[in-house]
């Protein structure tokens, strides 16, 4: 009976305690476009990465070529995965709507909107019209046998003013890139911060996806409040397949 | 004819060549020099992930060589003042952009030029803003 009461007790403590968290909470709602300079927000967010992460810098302004990987030590499977791919059928139709998953997305260079409420942070991507949903409701991820999707599943809580989202369950997508696909079981830590004058959002992005590469490989991302607005994005698979007689 | 590159290494219209998303900037294009070609537009799909046109360029000895380009996403180059009805058949253009990296008739778009002297910004610093540049 005791056992009950102090668990009951620490349950509650625990809910006011996360009540009071999102209560205080920064509000990250808006439209937030790329930012190429991650400032001294960013770099504060950075400094915060596993000292033993492989930094990737290819996003804001940067893009690595093929055969360049920051220094991730691929497995032989990824290592398998570049050999066998052609560059050249990134051109193809049958290649360019195929949606990317959280991985990379997070990092294009399209706007998206925050929604924010206590129990719910929606991402409305507008690189091909993702919508990423991040749970605050202290549930935990779903089995691992749950299906996967390019989004993943995302749980998050804060930590002080910064929210920490951690997420599973990501169908396999393009990792970086250059010729290989994280796995299904990739795991994703991200850190969101916004400056204290609301204008600028940060992030670190940490992946871990041993069947790919060893350890940790991390991103940084910086966003500024942008338009009202985001558009549609309705890939179009002819893309390649130009009729020249369209523009008559 | 009227086509000629030039290798502009660290040239100011290069602030931004990146191009992550739907596929690597860097793996089909070279992002340190810009050509320059002149012909006319036979075709424009202006739909994501990426615009394409068609032209016509006329060589030296009187053959016909045909050039595509790709843009921005129109989502991006929409900010920027692009719009469906940009490009028509038969417009004469110049365009600056970044060549292919396996020498094919290929090309991304950093700037168009039309023969009256209006202008179209793509991927580059020729553009209002560096950011949102990259697809």
């Amino acid at each position: 009976m005791k056992i009950l009461k102090r668990s009951i007790v620490s349950a509650a403590l625990l809910l006011a305690a996360n009540v009071y968290a999102a209560d205080s909470a920064p509000n990250f709602e808006g439209f937030w476009t790329v930012q190429f300079a991650p400032g001294a927000e960013g770099e504060a967010l950075r400094s915060k990465l596993p000292s033993d992460a492989v930094f990737i810098n290819d996003a804001g302004a940067g893009e690595l070529g093929e055969g360049e990987f920051s220094g991730l030590v691929l497995s032989d499977e990824a290592k398998a995965q570049i050999a066998n791919y052609d560059f050249k059928d990134e051109l193809s139709s049958e290649f360019a709507c195929t949606q990317p998953s959280v991985v990379l997305y997070m990092q294009a260079p399209f706007p998206f909107e925050i929604l924010q409420d206590q129990k719910l942070i929606v991402m409305r991507m507008e690189y091909f019209d993702m919508v990423r949903v991040i749970f605050m409701d202290g549930r935990a991820h779903p089995p691992a046998d749950a299906p996967h999707s390019k989004n993943g599943h995302s749980v998050g809580h804060w930590e002080g003013d910064e929210l920490v989202v951690d997420t599973t369950h990501i169908a396999s997508g393009t990792f970086m890139n250059n010729g290989f696909s994280h796995s299904d079981d990739i795991h994703l830590s991200e850190r969101f911060r916004m400056s204290k004058d609301g204008t600028t959002l940060v992030a670190t992005q940490v992946s871990e996806d041993p069947a790919i590469f060893q350890g940790k490989a991390a991103r940084l991302m910086a966003w500024r409040k942008g338009d009202d607005y985001i558009y549609p994005y309705e890939c179009d698979s002819s893309f390649g397949d130009l009729d020249t007689t369209a523009a008559e | 004819m009227r086509m000629f590159h030039s290798l502009l290494a660290g040239c100011a219209l290069l602030i931004s060549n990146v191009a992550l998303a739907h596929h690597s900037f860097a793996v089909h294009f070279v992002d340190n020099a810009t050509a320059t070609v002149s012909g006319t537009v036979t075709g424009f799909r202006f739909s994501n992930p990426h615009g394409i046109l068609s032209f016509d360029v006329k060589k030296a000895d009187g053959s016909v060589e045909q050039w595509r380009a790709e843009t921005n996403s129109p989502n991006v180059l929409r900010r920027r003042g692009w719009s469906k009805d940009s490009l028509k058949a038969g417009d004469n253009i110049t365009i600056i952009g970044f060549p292919s990296r396996d020498g094919t008739p290929y090309m991304r778009v950093s700037k168009i030029t039309f023969a009256d002297g209006r202008e179209l910004i793509g991927q580059g610093a020729a553009a209002p803003t560096a950011e949102n540049d990259k697809d």
